[in-house]
């Protein structure tokens, strides 16, 4: 009656990618602020 | 100590009486719109009468907490308190008790238009009606006083206040239900004895939380 | 500073849990039984009861570094505090939304009085406000402060609100965690294979977090 298979692989997908995307934009935010930092250090220099 | 903290709430209120107004006020207009919003249908009423009951009482506890938490904002009272060499915990306790006292005040003026407007009948074991009211208005206040203090000095503090509250207050909503229907059916005790348990574990809990952590909130 | 996967230790934790992450997949999808009348379904539970175990922990850790805030003031415990709520959250979000996407099949409709499923939407709604104490809450260190002892008052409330909700829709019985206790072992190893896996992404995840909120700290302290 239910496709039990288009559950289970909608459940792996939306948690998994989301983990995923979770530390990409970890990541992102992580390299924006080195970058600004490092602005930061060169202009006072 | 104590009460002169009390006394100090309730002269406030005695002076001007807007909160009390304003609750009674508001809980009126709620009423008013519970029986619109339920068609007056007797099978809807019978059921849901002491739901409509405390979620009325919610909303107007959030108003009223939300009124005596401000007058320290507005005149930055709260810095005051703290230079004061009191214990802390006893500020948090004197807004309890005092939000107790103008909450069972607001029931009892809000309590015959409940029943006749919706037009039930008052149950028959009044006594029991009463003291189980009064204990569960301990429990709200409780929690709506700690969530105050909380929310209370932030910016979108009457954003935040309800958001807060209304979460938190649930298993008080959910017991309130449960034993108002029960004193209402005239249910034997023991059928509604887990729920007046619950209620006690929330006032406990709360009351303790509210009593240590205000030590820690009310600090500039 | 450099980024937080410069490091050697860093490195190597984040492709071990890539490879057990890895592993744990295929073991669910090859090595598990099937239940005969949830077929495919059943196996969303070695996801979903994880989650729902590091949202509690999450919380919990919420509570303690709150705990240890108000008592020592040192910003170290309020960093802890901050990601363990945001990834506590993000996991509360992933189990009220595997939650129903379970249910939907197995109960015949996606939502159900559930008290474990309550007590995350309750606890999810008061961190929603947890949060807006953070963006909102006037002067840092009273916010600080107020979301400390938000985060003890809202962890302290679980047991009565699970109790409350429990007693309210007593008839709701089946549950994956209590279901879960009753296996047989092929289905319970790999269970707790994955509950293990999750809980080491888990710490990587908060660590990296910290690391990500001390970096911010310091940049605004610097402008």
């Amino acid at each position: 009656m239910y496709n039990f298979f288009g559950y289970f692989i909608s459940v792996y997908v939306i948690v998994f990618g989301l983990i995923i995307l979770w530390f990409i934009i970890q990541f992102r935010s992580e390299n924006r602020f080195l970058l600004k930092k490092y602005d930061n250090d060169k202009g006072m220099n | 100590m104590f009460l002169v903290l009390l006394k100090k709430e309730l002269f406030i209120e005695l002076r001007s009486k807007e909160l009390i107004l304003s609750m009674v006020v508001f809980g009126i207009a709620i009423v008013l719109a519970f029986s619109f919003s339920s068609n007056l249908s007797r099978a809807v009423v019978i059921n849901y009468a002491s739901g409509m009951f405390w979620i009325t009482i919610l909303f107007v506890s959030a108003l009223g907490v939300h009124r005596s938490f401000a007058y320290e904002k507005e005149y930055d009272a709260f810095s005051m308190l703290v230079t004061a060499p009191i214990d802390r915990g006893l500020i948090f306790l004197a807004k309890w008790v005092s939000g107790f006292i103008y909450l069972t005040l607001m029931e009892i003026l809000i309590i015959f238009p409940f029943f006749k407007f919706l037009m039930i009948d008052y149950p028959s074991n009044i006594l029991i009606a009463i003291s189980t009211t009064l204990f569960i208005n301990l429990g709200i206040m409780a929690v709506a006083n700690l969530v105050s203090g909380i929310a209370m000095r932030s910016n979108l503090s009457e954003i935040l206040l309800p958001i807060l509250f209304f979460p938190l207050v649930s298993p008080i909503i959910i017991a309130a239900t449960k034993i108002s229907t029960s004193v209402m059916l005239n249910d034997s005790y023991v059928l509604w004895e887990i729920w007046v348990l619950i209620v006690g574990s929330i006032i406990i809990i709360s009351g303790l939380a509210g009593y240590v952590l205000f030590d820690y909130l009310v600090e500039e | 500073m450099t980024n937080y996967f410069q490091k050697k230790n860093n490195q190597w934790s984040i492709l071990v849990i890539i490879i057990l992450s890895i592993i744990n997949i295929l073991n669910i999808v090859y090595n598990t039984p099937m239940v005969p009348d949830q077929h495919w379904a059943q196996k969303i539970f070695y996801v979903h009861v994880p989650s729902a175990w590091i949202g509690f922990l999450s919380y919990f850790i919420v509570m303690i570094s709150g705990f240890m805030y108000l008592t020592s003031r040192d910003n170290k415990w309020d960093n802890i505090g901050l990601a363990a709520s945001e990834i506590g959250t993000f996991f509360m979000a992933l189990v009220l939304i595997t939650g129903p996407i379970w249910a939907t099949p197995i109960w015949g409709q996606p939502w159900v009085w559930e008290p474990r499923l309550v007590t995350t939407l309750i606890l999810f709604l008061i961190y929603i406000g947890y949060f807006m104490i953070r963006a909102y809450g006037g002067y840092i260190e009273r916010m600080k402060r107020n979301a400390a002892a938000l985060g003890i008052v809202a962890f302290i409330n679980v047991p009565i609100i699970f109790l409350s909700v429990q007693f309210w829709s007593p008839e709701i019985q089946s549950h994956p965690q209590v279901e879960m206790a009753e296996q047989p072992s092929e289905i319970l190893s790999p269970f707790i294979f994955s509950l293990i896996v999750f809980t080491m992404l888990y710490t990587v995840m908060i660590r990296y977090r910290v690391y990500v909120i001390n970096l911010n700290n310091g940049m605004n302290e610097d402008v």
